[in-house]
């Protein structure tokens, strides 16, 4: 139980925090102003974590809360990662 | 986990609400002061106690101030947010050279300093403990306060989802019935009825610190800046500075000339002055429109030269940035309307009464189980409830009575008078923790009487202090005081009348054991 727990909340994070960065990026990239394209999609990542948190509480299966709140996170926030290192060295 | 969604949404709405009970009490409660922060001010700060005068000037009044201190040492920015019907004093802040920030207060009568205020007052304790608990290492406190948001809207969805009968549920209320009945009455009574404004509440308060708590949005796409957070601000703020130029400034636009052009400009007043290098040839003064007009916290902005008076620009947010300062408004509650600052506070003692019954409901729908078991954790989470309620309740007024008593200038092993205070609350509110583990009905009882006296005497103790009785303040409006009072009043008569309830209680409780 402490497992899912620490796996609903920590892990939903990780992957609502990634989906923002990169709701954010995508967003600027199709042509919204990029400081209104980080408003706009951190303002939703609360709603987007909420959802989140409700399907892990709700959720049966182990194996597939370990899939879409640890691997899933853990691989968007490696391109996240990438993506600003790239970024950052391109200027 | 087995047995359906309602089965887990029961488990997630209890469990989330027991561990985050005290959290979300602590900050519902201090945010439910915090509608009234400036009006607890004047009375935790008598000096501040006196009504703006009708005409005052930034020329007059502010200028002359920031050139005093500025000759005892080189100011390279100051602000001042102007003062207003509920704050009649200019709160300035200024940077001297080398870096230090420092902050004063500025008497709108007659241009003099108030000194030292002495305590941090609603405005320096309140109003912070409801975002970021006054733990600053690390941040933990606005993580916490986010954690247990989320868990606020979890709360409410989950509420929402174990309810068979939701929409009766408001209209239902059965005070005689028994206890685990009644609260549960009025766990959902409060949260249902407040559903849409509990919701809304906790999610723009959690838009508010976007930058905080989504740090990686800005990071990501403002990668290929030095330092992508400020960058961000910079840009969505639509700010404007440009460097000192190392000449002295030589000729002054008049201020009040400035703040005329921008309130004809906006029709809405100034709130907040800021001068980036001060007294250098390229300073720039900066305007910020009043957010007391309109629900939306304005980020408006007009960049003057300090010399020639020239408009440099004229700040523009986009759609989204006028959204987010829609929310943060709508959540602090600036704007001028009494009566929705009323139901604001109203709304938030409702969230209050909803989480205290929450916790009312889990101790007594367990009692009886627990009765055979005599177990621990009931005592525990009694103790908790009550420390994490009615604790936090007598540690605040605690707060008010202790702030006048303690004499100007008091000082204890090096803590200053303002840190008394603190110190305080703090050891009340961990005594009201404790204080229960020994007999958690005789201490509900206590503690009520307990909050019923410090109340009062808190009123007593502002007579005596200041020499502002009830009709004194109500004469003077002092509006601020006189509603903390007949609050003050009203705390301390409900705490004597739940107070007796119990004892009465308990008395009938006791009969049949007597011979």
């Amino acid at each position: 139980m402490a497992l899912r727990i620490a796996v609903a909340v920590a892990g939903g994070y990780c992957l609502a925090a990634a989906i923002v960065s990169l709701g954010a990026y995508a967003l600027k990239l199709s042509g919204m102003a990029r400081s209104e394209a980080v408003v706009l999609s951190a303002m939703s990542g609360f709603v987007v974590y909420l959802l989140i948190l409700l399907w892990g509480f709700c959720e049966t299966s182990l194996r597939r809360l370990l899939w879409a709140l640890v691997v899933l996170p853990a691989a968007l926030q490696g391109i996240v990662y990438v993506t600003a290192k790239a970024l950052a060295g391109g200027g | 986990m087995a047995g359906g969604i309602r089965q887990s949404m029961q488990w997630l709405h209890t469990w989330a609400g027991l561990v985050l009970g005290t959290l979300l009490f602590a900050i519902f409660w201090m945010g439910t002061l915090s509608v009234f922060d400036q009006e607890l001010d004047r009375w935790m700060m008598p000096e501040t106690r006196f009504t703006l005068p009708a005409h005052w000037s930034l020329d007059e009044v502010v200028v002359p101030a920031v050139e005093r201190l500025a000759q005892e040492n080189a100011i390279i920015q100051w602000g001042a947010t102007l003062p207003d019907e509920r704050r009649p004093y200019v709160r300035l802040f200024y940077q001297l050279q080398g870096g230090g920030f420092h902050s004063a207060r500025i008497d709108s009568r007659n241009g003099e300093m108030l000194g030292d205020p002495q305590t941090l007052g609603a405005t320096g304790f309140i109003f912070p403990f409801h975002y970021r608990l006054h733990l600053n290492w690390l941040g933990l406190g606005y993580w916490l306060v986010g954690l247990a948001a989320m868990a606020m809207l979890a709360l409410l969805v989950s509420g929402v989802v174990i309810h068979k009968k939701i929409f009766r549920d408001i209209f239902t209320f059965r005070p005689g019935k028994s206890l685990p009945r009644s609260s549960l009455d009025m766990h959902n009574l409060s949260a249902v009825a407040f559903l849409p404004f509990h919701f809304l509440i906790t999610l723009s308060g959690l838009i508010i610190f976007i930058g905080i708590y989504f740090p990686g949005a800005a990071d990501l796409v403002y990668a290929h800046q030095a330092n992508p957070g400020a960058a961000f601000f910079a840009e969505a703020g639509d700010g404007f500075s440009r460097p000192p130029s190392a000449e002295p400034l030589t000729r002054h636009v008049p201020l009040n000339s400035l703040v005329e052009r921008a309130q004809s400009h906006w029709r809405d007043d100034v709130g907040f002055i800021r001068v980036f290098n001060h007294g250098d040839a390229s300073a720039v003064v900066q305007l910020g429109r009043s957010v007391g007009g309109e629900i939306s916290w304005n980020i408006d902005k007009l960049f003057f030269d300090a010399g020639t008076g020239e408009l440099l620009k004229e700040s523009v947010i986009g759609s989204m940035m006028t959204l987010q300062r829609f929310f943060v408004g709508f959540h602090f509650v600036q704007f001028e309307h009494w009566l929705l600052r009323w139901l604001y506070f109203i709304g938030g003692l409702a969230g209050c009464a909803m989480i205290g019954t929450g916790f009312l409901f889990w101790i007594q729908s367990r009692q009886k189980h627990h009765l055979r078991e005599n177990s621990r954790s009931r005592v525990l989470v009694g103790a908790l409830s009550l420390g994490s309620t009615l604790g936090l309740i007598l540690a605040t007024v605690a707060f008010f009575l202790i702030n006048r008593i303690l004499p100007p200038d008091a000082a204890f092993m090096g803590w200053p008078r303002a840190e008394l205070e603190v110190a305080v609350f703090a050891l009340v509110w961990v005594a009201a923790f404790v204080h229960p583990l020994r007999c958690f009905a005789a201490a509900a009882r206590q503690l009520c009487m307990a909050i019923a006296l410090v109340s009062s005497l808190s009123v007593i103790a502002n007579w005596f202090s200041t020499g502002e009785t009830l009709w004194i303040s109500i004469d003077g409006a002092h509006w601020g005081v006189a509603g903390t009072d007949m609050m003050l009043l009203a705390l301390a008569g409900s705490a004597a009348l739940a107070g007796g309830a119990l004892r009465r209680r308990a008395l009938r409780r006791a009969m049949p054991a007597l011979p």
